[in-house]
């Protein structure tokens, strides 16, 4: 076998379906899975059959899955290959992207066709089909490279691109200041490189920061409804659609499936999860239904915590609270119309900076207010470039990483050669967003900004 | 009598290396001057070395060269670059004495076992069944021999050109060469123009130095070959240069003038390069600058001659001289000899392989400015390079390939033969990726071997390179396994903690700690010479990013490694792209790494030929 590494994509289309598959394939694909694919039963999968579990991030479920192991040679590349069937929202896939690029395995990132051309080079496709594997794999390899480009928005593209020519700017200026020591603007060039590293590092970190609102105009967001059984939640979904689409009725523990509702708030999809209502002395299938659905709270960008405002909290309230994943909370104080007696003192177990409003979820009152300070809760970037993929957002990692050191080893005084070298690798990582469609050679930089001769 | 095993042709920095690689090795070898008197002649600056150029010259050396020791021979200022910029970058550039050094050279050339001088014209290149046969003088005489090494510099149909005065010479009037281009072009060989320039020299009894900065060498000097001694420098008087300034008043003049510059007038066709421009051109170019620096050089110890350096021009004498008047301290400078711009025939270094040997005729090789680079380090490294290289072929052996991760002269040769260079090319640090592990510290340590499996590198040098990396082994190994105590520790870097218990190399590898500072904590450390010393303190400083480095490197081989046969035939390759079809095509490189270089050529077209390559391989697999 000619590559060693281990790689991993996305393998069914990127349009969002109702099943994803995510494939693994390399010596490390077993470990992989092994890492981050948990049965309920614990152990090791038996090879080429499908298993249920879960696709955990440490001790976090991101995913409930079906998973399977097929040993080499028998597969598709002729190596280990391990496929995940997850679900196919786009956040769910994205989350389990990063998760396998994260694991201590050096997993990494299919290319563009590279599946195909493992499977050609391990002997899995004849030779006499070469010549379309050749045509299949450099259409697959220049997709890919467009796709890549067409993932970043109009202004997104305009701002990496702008960070690239700033990056090159700056490897050209210590550089010229490197190979043209004795001229006499070699400090001036030298201090110009190290300050444009700075203010390329700075915009990569805000452009990061954009990172979960960016995704989550993207993908949508999801948003959980919570709170003591009877509180309200159903009711307050129905309000939200309008209709009646989750069963409500007076009996405590109704809901036990998850209901799911999508939404569209000021042209932001929002997905509304109902989940059954949290109470300390659940049993049985209303137990089971609890269970089942903290996993999709903890996955939440954001939670509505239902509140009936006309009674004092509640212990199941105070459960419900301590259960929240870290995201921003919506405090919806239901029934409005019975009169409130509760005080944003009473939800100081929240911690953070809660939002409170009024609601009345059987007459529709206060419910679209309750859903505009969810969207006003989130990160949403307020200038539309914000980085919606995971792919480009590890790329950005990196490469803020690697400015970090290149700064660091500036300040020590004297590793400018060294600043050079890292400030050129985190613009290779600014190549892979932009697909390396960009061909800006620093040598060229120096001749036209700086006045070198004999 | 006339029968050699190998021809050069030229006896420049690219000739002289190339004919002393060539008869070194055992090949009888003939070398082609146009004048005996301008054997190894500094036709432009009276420096070697420099940013880059250093490391080339200490590769040169490293590979049995003979540059290096010439320059130790024959220096008269000594001067380590970037001391403040990290150890990767610190370059080594020495002023000599630019007859000195020629006279030195000549004599090793003569002195050489296997060589011939011969003061001619190469006319024609013979060739036979597309094989190298032989080469015809001007005279009339043919001289048999398997290989030809090219090394014409910037004599092929040269001319040069001061204001409305254009003169069909070398440098400084010397003689052209006048036929061998078109013998090149009778092989299929396309010819492009290039072009360069010089400065004025001045009269050094007319320059008033007082208005002047003086530019002293370094206190202790570092020798440029891994063979001399450091000691030989002891009590050297090393001359001053001087640091001075362009003003307004002679901008104006060289903006009045423009008209008259053959640069903007259009009489000159040849590129010149963007590194190199004229002090007209910086003018134009960089018209905001208010003024701009020049350095006065000493061209030898027997000669009032200075060099102008950052005043290269080809305006006509006039301007020239009252240009140079209006500079503070040059108010009444003489000129001797008047700047000028030169234009020369070269060829597109892709019609070359690695080995720089033509890709079509066998035996021919070339090196030097003909293939598109300029300077005297570059013409010598790929001097010697080719020089080596047609006796390994006159020997039947494979080549010396140096690649990107090995040398700066991978590098230059890479960067020459794959991507081509639109203008006459420079080294520079910025052009090599892996610039953390090409050293001028360690170049012995990373080609000496080489060469002397090839011959060329002698025994004396061979065990000096292993001397030195047993002591780097063992050094490393103490300072990796030896530890401070803490009351040492803690006097060394008062207040930071989980210092005690360290090894030295952990220590060593914090920026505020240098070797000095441990020397008197570890006496051992005194046991070793101090280029061993320095050695060790770089890669430890370094270590994290070198490992990183070497990642890469690994990576690359494995492209490096899967070879491309020089005969594929990309126009009919399913899955390329026209272009890349075409630029495949004409370089033809020799391995996936090199291809995917090659500009215009895309990663898809890269894992297009991966496949074709592995379809190659396997069915080549099956055929055994």
């Amino acid at each position: 076998m000619i590559e060693q590494d281990t790689i991993f994509a996305l393998s069914t289309s990127e349009t969002p379906g109702g099943i994803a598959v995510v494939r693994i394939s390399g010596p490390q694909a077993r470990q992989a899975m092994a890492l981050c694919f948990h049965r309920p039963k614990g152990g090791d999968c038996v090879p080429r059959m499908l298993t249920y579990g879960h696709v955990m991030d440490g001790e976090t479920p991101i995913d409930e899955c079906m998973a399977v192991f097929l040993p080499a040679p028998h597969t598709y590349t002729r190596e280990d290959i391990v496929e995940l069937q997850c679900h196919g929202a786009p956040a769910v896939i994205e989350q389990i992207l990063a998760l396998l690029g994260r694991l201590p395995l050096g997993l990494r990132p299919a290319a563009p066709g590279e599946f195909t051309r493992r499977a050609y080079e391990n002997g899995r496709i004849d030779l006499a089909r070469a010549e379309a594997v050749m045509d299949l794999i450099a259409a697959q390899s220049r997709a890919g490279a467009r796709r890549s480009l067409q993932q970043l928005s109009g202004s997104l593209s305009a701002s990496i691109l702008s960070l690239h020519d700033t990056l090159v700017e700056a490897i050209a200026a210590v550089d010229a200041g490197i190979d043209f020591p004795e001229d006499d603007w070699e400090q001036e060039a030298n201090q110009r490189g190290f300050m444009l590293m700075q203010s390329v590092r700075e915009k990569i970190a805000e452009l990061l920061g954009s990172y979960s609102g960016g995704r989550l105009v993207q993908n949508g967001v999801r948003c959980a409804i919570v709170g003591r059984p009877n509180v309200g939640k159903s009711s307050f979904l129905n309000a939200a659609a309008g209709f009646e689409r989750a069963l409500v009725s007076e009996q405590a523990g109704t809901t036990r499936d998850m209901i799911e509702l999508a939404l569209s708030v000021n042209g932001m999809a929002i997905t509304l999860m109902d989940t059954a209502g949290v109470r300390s002395d659940a049993s049985g299938l209303e137990r089971l239904g609890m269970d089942l659905n903290v996993k999709h709270i903890q996955a939440a960008d954001v939670v509505i915590f239902v509140a009936d405002g006309s009674a004092p909290l509640t212990e199941d309230d105070r459960l419900v609270a301590q259960s929240l994943p870290d995201v921003p909370v919506v405090v919806a104080l239901n029934k409005a119309d019975l009169g409130c007696v509760l005080s944003e003192d009473d939800f100081s177990m929240l911690g953070g900076t809660p939002v409170f409003v009024p609601c009345c979820a059987r007459s529709g009152e206060g419910v679209s207010a309750v859903l505009e300070a969810v969207l006003e809760a989130l990160p949403l970037p307020s200038d539309g470039v914000g980085i919606t993929n995971a792919r480009h957002a590890d790329a950005l990692e990196r490469a803020l990483a690697l400015l970090d050191r290149a700064t660091n080893a500036y300040a020590a005084g004297e590793f400018a050669d060294m600043a050079a070298m890292y400030a050129r690798d985190a613009l290779a990582c600014l190549d892979e967003i932009l697909g390396y469609g960009v061909e800006e050679s620093v040598v060229d930089r120096i001749f036209s900004a700086f006045c070198v001769g004999k | 009598m006339n029968n050699f095993d190998v021809i050069v042709i030229g006896a420049g920095h690219a000739g002289c290396e190339a004919a002393l690689a060539c008869a070194r090795t055992g090949q009888k070898t003939l070398c082609f001057a146009l004048h005996m008197d301008s054997v190894a002649f500094l036709a432009c600056n009276p420096a070697v070395g420099g940013t880059s150029k250093g490391h080339l010259v200490r590769e040169v050396d490293a590979l049995g060269g003979e540059m290096g020791r010439a320059t130790d021979q024959t220096l008269l200022q000594s001067h380590m670059l970037n001391l403040r910029k990290g150890p990767a970058v610190h370059s080594l550039r020495a002023q000599v004495d630019k007859q000195a050094y020629a006279g030195y050279m000549r004599r090793v050339l003569e002195t050489q076992e296997n060589l011939t001088l011969l003061q001619a014209e190469a006319a024609e290149i013979l060739t036979e069944n597309g094989r190298v046969c032989g080469v015809v003088s001007a005279y009339g005489q043919t001289y048999r021999a398997r290989a030809v090494v090219v090394c014409t510099g910037v004599y092929l149909r040269s001319r040069t050109i001061t204001g409305e005065y254009i003169a069909q010479t070398g440098p400084s009037g010397l003689l052209n060469s006048r036929f061998l281009a078109d013998s090149l072009t009778d092989l299929g060989i396309t010819l492009r123009r290039f072009k360069t320039g010089t400065p004025p020299r001045l009269d050094g009894k007319t320059v008033d130095y007082s208005q002047f900065e003086p530019q002293h060498g370094d206190e202790k000097i570092v020798p440029f070959s891994f063979m001399t001694d450091p000691a030989s420098f002891d009590g050297l008087q090393q001359a001053v240069c001087y640091l001075g300034y362009t003003n307004e008043a002679t901008h104006e003049i060289l903006r009045a003038n423009l008209d008259r510059s053959p640069m903007f007038s259009g009489v000159i066709d040849g590129t010149g390069a963007r590194y190199c421009p004229s002090i007209e051109d910086k003018v134009v170019r960089f018209a905001d600058k208010p003024r701009h620096q020049l350095f006065i050089e000493p061209e030898g110890n027997y000669t009032d001659e200075v060099y102008v350096q950052g005043f290269s021009t080809s305006m006509p004498f006039d301007v020239q001289e009252r240009a140079l008047h209006t500079i503070k301290g040059l108010e009444n400078a003489r000129i001797v000899r008047a700047g000028y711009a030169i234009e020369y025939d070269c060829i597109d270094g892709r019609c070359l392989s690695l080995s720089l040997m033509h890709q079509d005729i066998a035996g021919l090789f070339f090196a030097g400015q003909i293939v598109g680079s300029s300077g005297y380090e570059e013409a010598a490294a790929q001097g010697l390079l080719a020089g080596l290289n047609a006796s390994l072929y006159l020997r039947n052996q494979p080549p010396l390939v140096l690649s990107r991760m090995q040398a700066y002269l991978g590098v230059l040769v890479d960067d020459l033969v794959t991507k081509g260079t639109p203008e006459p090319y420079r080294m520079m640090t910025a052009r090599a990726e892996y610039r953390l592990l090409l050293r001028q510290d360690n170049a012995d340590l990373r080609l000496t071997a080489l060469a002397h499996q090839a011959g060329l590198a002698d025994d004396v040098r061979m065990r000096r390179t292993e001397q030195r990396a047993a002591q780097l082994e063992a050094l490393t190994a103490f300072i990796d396994s030896a530890r401070l105590t803490s009351e040492q520790a803690q006097a060394l870097l008062p207040g930071v903690e989980n210092v005690a218990g360290q090894t030295l190399a952990r220590l060593l590898a914090r920026p505020e700690i240098t070797l000095t500072m441990l020397k008197p904590l570890a006496p051992e450390l005194a046991e070793y010479p101090s280029d061993v010393l320095s050695l060790l303190e770089t890669e430890v400083k370094y270590r994290g990013y070198i490992e990183r480095q070497q990642r890469d490197v690994e990576r690359q081989k494995k492209a490096e490694s899967r070879v491309l046969p020089p005969n594929l035939d990309y126009a009919s390759m399913h899955g390329l792209r026209t272009e890349a079809r075409q630029k495949l095509a004409a370089v033809r490189p020799e391995n996936l790494g090199q291809a995917a270089r090659i500009s215009g050529v895309s990663p898809a077209d890269i894992d297009v030929l991966s496949v074709f390559l592995t379809q190659l391989e396997r069915r080549q697999a099956l055929e055994n």
